[in-house]
């Protein structure tokens, strides 16, 4: 088949060249906002604004991922279009 | 039995005034009839004044001075107006016997005398459709017009240089702008750095290259300008040339910049990345936001009624299901969700036949790669609504032809369940369609963040199919003023809550054009001359009903998401188009009815 499997658990959809992803993180429990604020900052994260008690908007280097997934779900902003 | 009569034409007049006098002197013999039976030229004309009826009409002549003494001579008769246009042209609005001495100026010398006609708004179809002005003379029913309220638009870009976003004296009614930039920084912009930015020679702040952006908001709140008026010319603007991504951001900003100032935003943009139920991030910020009295966001529902870009349905355990999509992007996301106590197996076919199963288990993901195309494909748990994600990613090389990109094939089979439903989206409009299957769906086609609660969902409705153009004018006689716009994405939500909201006039409407713009090129929607735009969309009914909330907000400035909700809902218009039923797939509550909603907050 000319299809043939190279990779497993990656993250799905983030773009190929490393580029920093816009997002948004919700704290995960027990984890406090200055602390997810201070280790986005420590990794590269730019543009970091809080949105409410609970979620960060922020533009993330991929491999800060990891780091910040053991402190918050990551969401990808998705691209809207035009309605 | 018709009859037949002459009627006479004055020397040197227009023949609707010719007509008019007739009408007049007709109704004048008959004063019984007058209440009644007043004339369409004369209803449409004559505006109707303590001390009598006036008429305005242009004046021709050679010798200006001459015809300016003559209505002004002896008690001035009735004369209102006299003013000089150009030169041998004269505006005069006056009663009967001022119309009469031009009448006898116009028999006796080169003078000529034209009735001003009556002009129609742009917007009038639209405008009277929501019952915001009156179907005859199109004058405004409600007294509000949104002072005192923000209204923000996070859009593509806004042509601050149209009349439409300046007030009466020529100053720009822009409080504040934020122009996102793609790397995720952003830039403010307060109305002095506007004005200075839009009459200088650099780059404009904020500049709309398409064209939507500029369309929206002079919808929601436009100044009035030749004729055209938006629903809320009182509001005064903040606005927000959006990054497409960051748009959470976008509405937060907006509403700090109000402070303790009502506040209505409308984002006529949309998405279908997210399980349709309103636990999308955005979806629950937009609930936060608007969780305060004051604070409302409207949102398009979205165009893709007919995209065929999302299956869904109830399997039976054992039941097999293959449908084929086409391609139509170098990147096509599709994303499905299930009850994690269904089990589902999923296989993405390739045009060649290769099998690509999508993993079974939460927390999995692969990539595949082969034939100028890399597949990823991965599950995870969705906690917020206790669901499974499975998600396929197609990326195909830039040497992709259409034998790589079309007839791919996902094959569903239900192993084992209790819920047996099954839903997906491609990530939105023109990534893939599928081919024809009864998994396609029209229904849940409501878009992100619509299905969400913290908004009124906008659904769109035909209120005219005729607009103007450079050369004149353009019609569109496939459509059926009234009815449900065929695009208008269809509710309900995935979860099975009502969403749209409500229906607003979306197709076709008339409003501002930004200069150079993308949409600027298009001959058969464009009034260049006039600076005007006819496009229809669920994104031109979101900014109608926005500007329609600045007006309730004006009246009531703590109303809140849900009291503006119940307004809107119990306010609405059933016709035969929606039924009697109390909420439709395709218009939600009804149609909007401006002043009924006003009426009841």
């Amino acid at each position: 088949m000319a299809f043939r499997k190279t990779a497993s658990n990656i993250r799905i959809g983030l773009p190929e060249d490393g580029s920093s992803v816009p997002v948004v993180m919700e704290l995960s429990e027990g984890c406090a906002m200055c602390t997810l604020k201070d280790a986005a900052q420590e990794a590269g994260a730019t543009n970091v604004e809080q949105l409410s008690d609970s979620m960060l908007s922020a533009q993330i280097p991929q491999e800060a991922w990891p780091k910040l997934e053991k402190l918050a779900a990551i969401h990808i902003k998705p691209g809207k279009q035009m309605r | 039995m018709i009859t037949r009569s002459k009627i006479k034409l004055h020397k040197g007049c227009s023949i609707s005034l010719s007509l008019f006098m007739q009408d007049f002197d007709e109704e004048e013999k008959r004063p019984a009839l007058r209440r009644y039976n007043m004339s369409a030229h004369r209803a449409l004309a004559m505006p109707q004044r303590k001390d009598g009826p006036t008429l305005p009409v242009i004046v021709e002549a050679a010798d200006l001075e001459k015809v300016t003494k003559a209505l002004q001579s002896g008690k001035g008769a009735d004369l209102v107006r006299c003013e000089k246009l150009v030169d041998g042209m004269l505006s005069v609005e006056g009663g009967m016997e001022t119309i009469s001495r031009l009448m006898d100026l116009s028999a006796e010398s080169s003078v000529r005398t034209h009735l001003k006609k009556q002009k129609k708004l742009h917007l009038d179809r639209g405008s009277v459709d929501c019952r915001l002005r009156a179907k005859i003379g199109g004058k405004r029913v409600v007294e509000e017009d949104g002072t005192g309220v923000v209204v923000g638009i996070v859009d593509s870009g806004f042509d601050l240089s149209h009349p439409m976003f300046r007030d009466s004296a020529g100053k720009l009614r822009v409080e504040a702008l934020l122009e996102q930039s793609d790397d995720g920084s952003s830039k403010e912009f307060t109305t002095a750095q506007l004005e200075k930015g839009w009459t200088g020679s650099g780059k404009r702040p904020g500049r709309d290259d398409n064209g939507h952006g500029t369309h929206v908001a002079s919808i929601a709140a436009g100044s009035s300008f030749q004729g055209l008026e938006g629903i809320a010319p009182g509001a005064t603007f903040v606005l927000v040339k959006t990054d497409f991504r960051n748009t959470d951001v976008a509405v937060k900003w907006i509403f700090e910049k109000a402070g303790l100032r009502p506040c209505v935003v409308n984002l006529s943009l949309g998405h279908h990345w997210g399980a349709h139920d309103g636990t999308d991030p955005e979806e629950r910020l937009h609930s936060e936001l608007t969780g305060k009295p004051g604070r409302i966001i409207c949102v398009s529902a979205g165009n893709e009624r007919e995209d065929r870009l999302h299956i869904g349905g109830r399997f039976n355990v054992g039941q097999i299901q293959t449908v084929s999509f086409n391609a139509d992007d170098f990147g096509v996301p599709l994303i499905l969700w299930h009850s994690p106590q269904d089990k589902f197996d999923l296989t993405l076919i390739a045009p060649d036949g290769s099998e690509i199963p999508v993993p079974a288990t939460a927390g999995n993901a692969e990539r595949f790669e082969g034939n100028r195309a890399k597949v990823e494909v991965g599950t995870q748990t969705y906690a917020e609504s206790n669901l499974l994600q499975r998600q396929i990613q197609l990326t195909f090389s830039r040497l992709a032809e259409s034998k790589h990109m079309n007839n791919w094939k996902l094959r569903l089979i239900l192993n084992d369940g209790t819920v047996g439903r099954i839903d997906g989206w491609f990530g939105n409009s023109g990534f893939a369609t599928f081919h024809d299957h009864p998994l396609v769906e029209q229904a849940r086609t409501v878009g992100l963040s619509a299905t969400g609660d913290g908004c009124i969902a906008v659904a769109s409705h035909v209120s005219k199919d005729t607009w103007p153009i450079s050369s004149g004018k353009n019609t569109d006689a496939a459509v059926l003023v009234g009815r449900s716009s065929r695009f208008s994405s269809v509710g309900p939500t995935r979860d099975g809550r009502w969403k749209p909201d409500i229906s607003a006039p979306g197709q076709y409407i008339t409003a501002a054009l930004a200069e150079d713009s993308e949409l600027s090129q298009e001959e058969d929607r464009t009034d260049s001359a006039n600076r005007l735009l006819t496009i229809e969309g669920t994104s031109m009914a979101s900014p109608m009903v926005t500007g329609i909330v600045a007006l309730m907000l004006q009246k009531k400035p703590s109303l809140t998401l849900a009291q503006v909700r119940a307004a809107l809902r119990s306010s609405s218009i059933h016709d035969d188009h929606t039924t009697v039923a109390e909420w439709t797939p395709t218009y939600g509550f009804g149609k909007i009815d401006v002043a009924k909603a006003l009426a009841s907050v």
